[in-house]
């Protein structure tokens, strides 16, 4: 028998638990190149690493050769080309850029729930993603950052890790739903998982900020299967994390139905608003495991995997 | 108090408490149980949502009845309710409570206990001493000082905690003694009586009713005349039947009761019924008995009557040896009638198992006693094996005749003279003799000697020192007639006259029969002749409790003379049971001639000797004590009370979230006991499926896929028609829930990758449908856009299969490799390509040691339907794939391969030991 019950831990993570969750994201990460032929699959026209700007400048695939000009320096001379004519030749690379990933979790109350249905809390879940989603896009040469820390994007080596410290140290809860508007630069991205459990016109105006600032974003609603089924019968009390109230109930089983419709209209809303600026919402469940939202949405940003 | 009423309380002053009730009313309803509160995110979302009735603040009605009925339970069993209340005893003095202790009442003991308990719990209440009477004597009888007094007044608590060893006796109760003893106290006088009587009269009932009565209040209480004691009266043992006899106390009522006679260690032997019939006090039974059984009875009871009056125990003395008669010429006289032979078959019948034969033979068979009539010598092979057999235990009872006269063997136990002796004929002056009485030591101590015995001619002893010692019966001029010695563990016994009546009148009398059977008791398994002897002292080994329960002697009972156990009735001083050693126990029936239940017994009815009103039924006027059966009613609804607050703090949650869907499939598993099968075929299906060999596909409800699995199974019928001797009708859809899959050999199932879970009955039928040999070739592949594979496999296509197998529980699976019977049942494949390829192809191991196994499951992803189909037209309805027509080719082989696979089975698994078997050959 599965009596409901929500483990609410605090909102600040012990390192060492932080340090758990990033075991826990580095065994998703390794565990997926099983997938990467489904992942091809689905979206053939994804390229491999950086993102060329088809012109020449710094980057490790070539580009072109051209003729030697002076204030070039001798170490640019291609010695192999300019052997087979008469002229010198300098090989040029394509300028390739890496893209700058924001990355957002929610730490409001909500967050901390988990059900006995559920592995894992909704907080820990996004987290996990975070930190694999960062993985992922550190390892296909893009920059992350968090969005709620003060440094700027890293790639590298030490890009995932810095967002964990970061994620450590600004992971303090907030009330917050959807991030603040924050300037981050045309062309950047933005992945921001939470419940989104908010009014939607706070949440559209956040949007649209972000839209009209030409960030590109990616929403991920984290729910746990207790919030999604309403699995709740016979009399009981149920009160959100927020200072919602209580809400008393005698039959608990016989509003499911109502729930079920107005968390499908919910849903929608949020669909319309993120198509509306053409960003992705994908909805993860904390009982289902990870990779797949994982692959949807490396899918959907295009990232090598 | 009450006493009108049925209805009595036992400390009425408790009901006062039935006035806090409406305080109890006013505690709960304030109090209600709190419902179970709940974190839940998303209640924003319920915001506006119309919730019902929201519970309520007041405790609901029917808690605040359930538990207002709990406290009323619980105060009224305190109070102690009473069904049927007894009056007080009358007077001040002690109650005095007779009970009839014999066996007479031990197979209703329990209504006495019970009765006696709760008189004995109302004395304690109403604080009265009580005096316990019992009128059957102690073991051992009364003795002089118990006479003279009657038992000391008591607290009833201490006698009460002396009821646990109070058994029934097995001898009668003695209402004489009891009247003496009652006429002789002194003391305090007892102001009420209670007599739990066995309701029947014994000597002495009359006296003690009326010394009772004159005590004060009499009540005489007793079982309802339908079940009164049964007795098994003395059983006629002679004779293969077992007639048996019982008496009851006769009432109008008829009964039927079932005797039993029960060998050793409990077996049941045989059983017969016997009814009483109206006002009828005497019945009988008649137990039939093969002859081998007859000899394996050890006692004989009443079913159901536990009393040591019930019973009858058979001792070696009532056993039917098994007797020999050997044949020898002495048998063959010319007058059967007048031969030995006849006598002794007369003789010997009632009592023992006769059969006739020559010597060896019949020792062959088991008989424990020969008897040999005028056998002169025993030829040497017959001598041998008599040794061996006497040594074993065999009685072997020769008589005397013409042929010994001209001279014996070893097998006499006195050396003869030889020649007979004669007197009293026309060449004599003597008178024939007479026997002379029977000296203690004889087996024979104690038969009377009928005067017209007579003994014209006898062999005679040869003088030695043992022939007294040897000698069991003599003339009345001192010269042995019956002597005797062991030999061994066995006896030879030589009558020295005939045993017909040439010789002597001896086998005309009725002395004849019983010194005989005295002999056959020697035979019998527990036999010995000590047991018989006249002073032994047979001590008590097994004896009679009242309930007719064999036990050790827990009392020093006196010893029996053996001497004296013919006449001896079961008593106080000698209880019913075996005496005497292990080997050889005799028994002591309550059931005998000399008593006390004599063969004319007869039960009266207490109303016969009593003028005072007798109660019928313990039941009816048995007080009950209602209190612990409310206190009980009040923990089960306290448990129902602990369910329901759960419930309404909503801590009851089903494990299933739909409502209900819990019982379901239990309601299903009790309503149905085999789902699946219960379910009716179709015959049409079935007729259609059978007439001819066909493969199945699993609809996927994928128009497409559906229609690419039927033209790639009709394709590759026609394949295997022109190239194998195989003829497959086309294919036929099915519907893995609806239809039974057992008609097929071979069932096609592609998965697609948005496939989802089976249901419950198609897991059941697939799962059947394996285990029975079934074969299934599940194709992830189809529905799949890619063209090349890379020897990938599609994540989604898993994950389908994954969902489809979860309940199915697969053996382990090997990828396809060359080597297993697939691989080479018509062609020689080494990979199975279909649409696409390159991908492993899943299957059971097909050896396992030596035995060869068909795998049930064959599970890829090569979309081998797609390549299979080719329309009407005869074009491949899916043109082009990386492979080309060479991969279609093999595509086709491959189903050729499966086809074959699933029809002939590991058939081809032989050709795989044809290199070793080669080999071997060639050596």
């Amino acid at each position: 028998m599965a009596v409901l019950s929500a483990k609410s831990s605090g909102s600040v993570r012990a390192p060492k638990d932080m340090e758990a969750l990033w075991h826990q994201a580095e065994g998703l990460v390794r565990n997926l190149p099983e997938m990467r032929a489904r992942a091809s699959e689905l979206s053939p026209s994804s390229s491999r690493g950086t993102h060329g700007r088809r012109k020449p400048g710094t980057g490790d695939s070539f580009w072109q050769f051209r003729p030697f000009h002076q204030g070039d320096t001798v170490r640019d001379i291609d010695w192999r080309r300019s052997g087979r004519s008469d002229s010198l030749f300098v090989r040029q690379n394509e300028w390739e850029t890496a893209q700058n990933v924001w990355l957002w979790c929610d730490t409001s109350p909500s967050m901390a729930f988990q059900s006995t249905l559920a592995q894992q809390s909704k907080a820990d879940r996004a987290t996990v993603l975070a930190l694999a989603l960062a993985m992922l896009l550190v390892a296909g040469g893009e920059r992350v950052g968090h969005l709620a820390g003060q440094e700027r994007p890293a790639g590298g080596r030490f890009g995932a890790r810095r967002l964990f410290d970061s994620m450590l140290h600004h992971g303090k809860p907030t009330e917050l739903a959807f991030p603040r508007y924050r300037a981050i630069g045309q062309h950047a991205h933005l992945i921001a998982i939470g419940d989104f459990l908010a009014d939607e016109a706070a949440i559209e105006k956040a949007v649209m900020r972000y839209a009209h600032a030409g960030v590109k974003g990616h929403l991920i609603q984290v729910l746990d299967p207790a919030e999604e089924d309403f699995p709740f019968e016979g009399r009981i009390t149920l009160h959100g994390l927020e200072g919602e109230g209580d809400h008393r109930l005698s039959r608990a089983e016989e509003i499911r139905a109502a729930f079920e419709g107005r968390l499908g209209r919910w849903r929608e809303q949020l669909d319309r608003i993120a198509r509306g600026v053409e960003w992705s919402l994908t909805v993860h469940r904390t009982d289902r495991p990870a990779q797949m939202t994982l692959l949807a949405l490396a899918a959907q940003m295009g990232v090598g995997l | 108090m009450f006493s009108s009423l049925p209805l009595a309380f036992a400390n009425p002053a408790l009901l006062t408490a039935f006035l806090a009730l409406p305080v109890l009313w006013w505690l709960i309803r304030a109090l209600p149980p709190k419902p179970k509160r709940l974190a839940f995110p998303p209640v924003r979302l319920l915001a506006d949502l119309d919730l019902g009735d929201p519970p309520p603040e007041k405790t609901p009605l029917w808690v605040i009845l359930l538990r207002l009925l709990i406290a009323s339970l619980v105060i009224l069993a305190l109070a102690g309710p009473l069904i049927n209340p007894r009056e007080e005893f009358a007077g001040d003095g002690p109650v005095l409570i007779v009970v009839d202790d014999g066996w007479q009442a031990a197979s209703r003991w329990a209504d006495r206990r019970a009765s006696l308990d709760a008189l004995l719990l109302k004395a304690d209440r109403e604080g009265r001493p009580a005096i316990l009477l019992t009128t059957t004597p102690p073991p051992g009888g009364f003795g002089e000082q118990e006479l003279a007094a009657l038992p000391g007044a008591e607290q009833p608590g201490a006698i009460r905690s002396r009821l646990a060893g109070f058994v029934p006796q097995p001898w009668a109760p003695d209402h004489a003694a009891a009247a003496r003893r009652l006429a002789a106290a002194s003391g305090e006088v007892p102001t009420h009586v209670v007599w739990l009587s066995d309701g029947l009269v014994h000597p002495g009932t009359g006296a003690l009713a009326e010394a009772l009565s004159r005590l004060g209040p009499l009540d005489i209480v007793t079982d309802e005349a339908a079940r009164g004691p049964l007795a098994l009266l003395p059983p006629d043992l002679a004779g293969r039947d077992l007639t048996v006899t019982l008496a009851r106390a006769a009432t109008p009522q008829p009964r039927l009761a079932t005797v039993e006679a029960v060998g050793s260690a409990g077996r049941l032997l045989a059983h017969a019924e016997a009814g009483f019939g109206a006002d009828e006090d005497w019945a009988t039974a008649t137990l039939k008995l093969p002859a081998n059984l007859r000899n394996q009875v050890r006692r004989l009871r009443i079913r159901g009557e536990a009393s040591a009056g019930a019973i009858y125990l058979l001792d070696g003395r009532a056993s039917r040896p098994s007797v020999g008669l050997i044949a020898r010429s002495g048998f063959t006289a010319r007058q059967p009638l007048q031969s030995a032979w006849f006598y002794l078959k007369r003789a010997l019948e009632p009592y023992a198992q006769v059969s006739e034969g020559q010597a060896i033979e019949l020792m062959d068979s088991g008989v424990s006693v020969l008897l040999a009539a005028d056998v002169g010598r025993f030829a040497a092979q017959e001598a041998g094996r008599l040794t061996t057999w006497l040594g074993e235990g065999g009685v072997l009872i020769r008589f005397a005749g013409p042929r010994m006269a001209e001279g014996a063997d070893d097998f006499v136990p006195v050396a003869l003279r030889q020649g007979g002796r004669s007197f009293g004929g026309a060449m004599s002056w003597d008178e024939p003799h007479q026997l002379m009485p029977f000296d203690e030591v004889s087996p024979f101590f104690g038969l009377e000697i009928a005067g017209d015995v007579t003994v014209k001619q006898q062999l005679l002893a040869a003088p030695s020192i043992d022939l007294a010692e040897k000698t069991w019966a003599r003339l009345d001029d001192g010269t042995p007639l019956v002597t005797a010695e062991r030999r061994g563990r066995g006896w030879v016994v030589l009558v020295h006259t005939t045993a017909d009546a040439e010789w002597s009148s001896l086998a005309l009398s009725g002395l004849f029969v019983e010194m005989l059977q005295r002999v056959l008791i020697l035979a019998s398994p527990r036999g010995d002749l000590d047991a018989l002897r006249g002073n032994t002292l047979l001590r008590p080994n097994l004896l009679m409790d009242g309930f007719g329960n064999l036990g050790a002697p827990a009392v020093d009972f006196q010893s029996i003379r053996s001497s004296e156990l013919a006449e001896l009735a079961a008593s106080a001083g000698h209880p019913p049971g075996f005496y005497g050693p292990d080997t050889g126990a005799l028994a002591l029936n309550l059931a005998s001639a000399n008593g006390p239940v004599t063969p004319t017994y007869r039960f009266r009815a207490i109303e016969e000797a009593v003028s005072a009103p007798v109660a019928r039924g313990f039941l009816a006027t048995r007080e009950i004590d209602l209190g612990p059966n409310l206190l009980i009613a009040a923990i089960l609804l306290f448990l129902v009370d602990g369910l329901a607050a759960l419930y309404l703090r909503g801590m009851l949650i089903r494990p299933h979230w739909r409502p209900g869907a819990a019982l379901v499939p239990l309601l299903v598993a009790v309503a149905w006991p085999a789902p699946g099968e219960a379910q009716e075929l179709d015959p049409d299906f079935v007729l259609n499926a059978t007439r001819e060999t066909r493969i199945a596909y699993v609809e996927t409800g994928n128009a497409r896929i559906d229609e690419l699995s039927r033209a790639g199974l009709t394709t590759l019928g026609n394949v295997l028609q022109v190239r194998t001797a195989v003829r497959l009708a086309a294919p036929v859809a099915v519907n893995p829930s609806r239809d039974p899959l057992e008609l097929f050999p071979l069932i096609y199932w592609p998965v697609p990758a948005e496939a989802g879970a089976l249901d419950e009955d198609a897991v059941a039928r697939l799962r059947r449908y394996l285990r029975f040999g079934g074969i299934v070739l599940f194709d992830s592949g189809v529905g799949e856009t890619a063209t090349r594979t890379g020897g990938m496999e599609n994540p989604l296509a898993r994950a389908a299969l994954q969902r489809l197998f979860e309940d199915i529980d697969p053996p382990p699976l090997v990828p396809l490799a060359s080597g297993h019977v697939l691989t080479n049942s018509f062609y020689l494949l080494d990979r199975f390509p279909g649409r696409l390829s390159g991908r492993p192809v899943w299957v059971e191991q097909d050896t396992e040691g030596e035995e060869g196994r068909v795998s049930p499951l064959i599970i890829g992803s090569h979309d081998w339907a797609a390549a299979w189909a080719i329309d009407a037209a005869g074009q491949p309805v899916v043109r082009s794939f990386a492979g080309g027509e060479r991969q279609r080719e093999f595509a086709f082989r491959f189903g050729v391969n499966l086809v074959m696979y699933a029809l002939t089975g590991t058939y081809k698994a032989d050709q795989l030991h044809v290199p070793a078997l080669l080999q071997r050959l060639g050596q």
